[in-house]
């Protein structure tokens, strides 16, 4: 009971944090069919900007931070994107790379390639009793934090105008530009809410490693891209659920793997990523379109 | 007007549209008929702004839409229907209706708009919370002309309506699109069925190899044999009517 208990919390802790990463990479795949290796680098950012505002008040850093993500993402439309509407994607992507690449050696000159330690309160650390089983507080907090942000996202996304407008553009770009969605204003404000989204993620995971890197936006990414290609490309509540399932298959391997093979977990959970889309190179959770009926 | 003069589009090296020119008179009903890769969804696709021109100009009242983008082109009163419907297929026949009125500032009447288009295509109204794409194609034929609609378009351009639908839909489609230009919405109608289009406007284009070989009323193009000898393509062989291209 106690290891069911545990695995349930972990997985979803894990996955709520794909979640974050998986969504703000489909709301820019969506919007502008780019696989964006640059949102690794808005966590970098976060993390960096958490580093360097140690001193002040947590509540106030974790602001700092989350705006430095959302004007990251909102710069990266802004400067590189944009001059660059309508190219193929292998052309975005290949941007997003330079983007990745560039943000990284920027950390590295300014502030070195050194892992660096986050200071962060001690009850980040420690763990609880609830009813008799043992739990990580963060945990707890990283599952209550991204239920509610997703719930809030789920609000924007199917409550407000600009939300219908995004999954409008998502769903077909030309069309949505057709009906009168400006696209500048919809790939901007995927561009900050996925700013928005990775920093979240991004304090998150700093809070469970406690360092920076240069390169720390690499392995969320790369989980990210995962889960929102097993989910189904172009889907956002598809990419959320692949999210949780990769995250719970990472957390399962994890516990199922003996101690000395624990290493290979990721090599383990790819594999099975490749089968599962061998069988369904659409997705696990894409329904078959229904949209061209006669 | 919207006027359409010496429009030049290509794609790569494969010329589309070579040196178009047509005119739709405000309340007119027009159609453009021709056989497939002829160039007609090119040339809604470049009056809506889709597609860029090489050369040549779109104007609308005398203001110049060739360039413009097309999210400003439909707030100019000119809507496009495309070829496949395009419907939101993952969202709700209401939210595909609301996304139609977002060029509106006036909400509170858009709101109002969109109940009365749901009267107008019952079927809206009876399945407005079900995705759109679980609607027939003759429903999501309605949808898509209602979410046009609903951006008050002064022209409405639409693309091969009847294209995969049974004969009785494509009657009806065609009855919605008289009823429109009785009501004083002017149409360029692009299709492939080319009798029907050219006896229901009042004036229609033949589009072959990207030229405009052949215009006039319906019984100019028929009687004359100007629409078979287009379709039946005889490059050259097809009549090339005084001023074509010109318009």
């Amino acid at each position: 009971m106690n290891a069911v208990f545990q695995f349930l919390i972990d997985a979803l802790s894990l996955g709520s944090i794909y979640a974050c990463i998986a969504l703000g990479i489909a709301l820019i795949f969506g919007v502008m069919n780019l696989v964006n290796l640059a949102h690794g680098e808005l966590i970098m950012v976060t993390g960096y900007t958490l580093l360097l505002t140690h001193g002040l008040p947590l509540p106030l850093r974790i602001i700092i931070a989350i705006t430095a993500g959302v004007l990251a993402g909102i710069l990266m439309d802004k400067l590189a994107f944009r001059f660059i509407r309508g190219a193929k994607p292998a052309t975005l992507m290949i941007v997003s790379f330079g983007i990745a690449y560039l943000l990284q050696n920027l950390a590295i000159l300014f502030i070195g390639s050194q892992a660096r330690a986050v200071a962060l309160p001690s009850w980040v650390s420690a763990r609880i009793s609830v009813g008799g089983i043992g739990v990580s507080p963060l945990d707890l907090v990283t599952v209550l934090v991204t239920v509610l942000l997703l719930a809030g996202m789920g609000l924007v996304l199917y409550r407000t105008p600009i939300g219908r407008q995004m999954r409008a553009a998502s769903e077909d770009f030309t069309m949505a530009r057709l009906v009168g969605v400006k696209s500048d204003r919809v790939i901007s404000t995927a561009f900050a809410l996925a700013g928005f989204l990775a920093a979240v993620a991004g304090i998150l995971l700093i809070a469970k490693t406690g360092t920076v890197t240069p390169t720390m936006g690499l392995a969320p990414l790369l989980a990210g891209v995962v889960a929102t290609v097993i989910g189904g490309s172009g889907n956002l509540k598809a990419a959320v659920y692949g999210a949780y399932l990769f995250g719970a298959l990472t957390v399962a391997i994890q516990a199922a793997l003996p101690t000395d093979l624990v290493a290979f977990r990721d090599a383990v959970a790819f594999a099975l990523v490749i089968l599962v889309l061998i069988v369904r190179p659409q997705g696990l959770f894409i329904r078959r379109a229904v949209a061209e009926r006669v | 007007m919207l006027e359409v003069d010496s429009l030049y589009v290509a794609y790569g090296p494969v010329t589309a549209l070579r040196g178009v020119s047509i005119k739709v008179e405000k309340g007119s009903f027009v159609g453009v008929v021709g056989p497939n890769g002829a160039g007609k969804s090119t040339l809604l696709n470049t009056i809506a702004g889709v597609v860029k021109p090489k050369s040549g100009s779109v104007t609308l009242a005398g203001s110049k839409l060739s360039g413009a983008r097309a999210e400003h082109i439909v707030g100019k009163h000119l809507s496009l229907v495309p070829e496949g419907r395009r419907i939101f297929g993952q969202m709700t026949v209401l939210e595909n209706l609301q996304l139609g009125t977002t060029v509106r500032k006036d909400r509170e009447q858009a709101r109002t708009h969109i109940t009365e288009m749901m009267e107008v295509f019952p079927i809206l109204g009876r399945f407005r919370d079900r995705r759109a794409g679980h609607l027939s194609g003759g429903e999501q034929q309605q949808l898509a002309i209602a979410r046009a609609l609903l951006a008050r378009p002064e022209y409405l351009l639409l693309d091969e309506p009847s294209a995969g639908l049974a004969p009785v839909i494509v009657d009806s489609v065609f009855e919605v699109l008289k009823r429109l230009h009785n009501e004083g919405v002017s149409i360029l109608l692009v299709e492939q069925v080319a009798h029907r289009t050219v006896e229901t406007a009042d004036h229609s284009y033949v589009l072959q190899h990207g030229n405009i070989v052949a215009r006039g009323t319906a019984s100019e193009l028929l009687q004359g044999g100007l629409l078979e000898a287009a379709y039946l393509g005889a490059d050259g062989a097809a009549p090339e009517p005084e001023g074509a291209g010109q318009a």
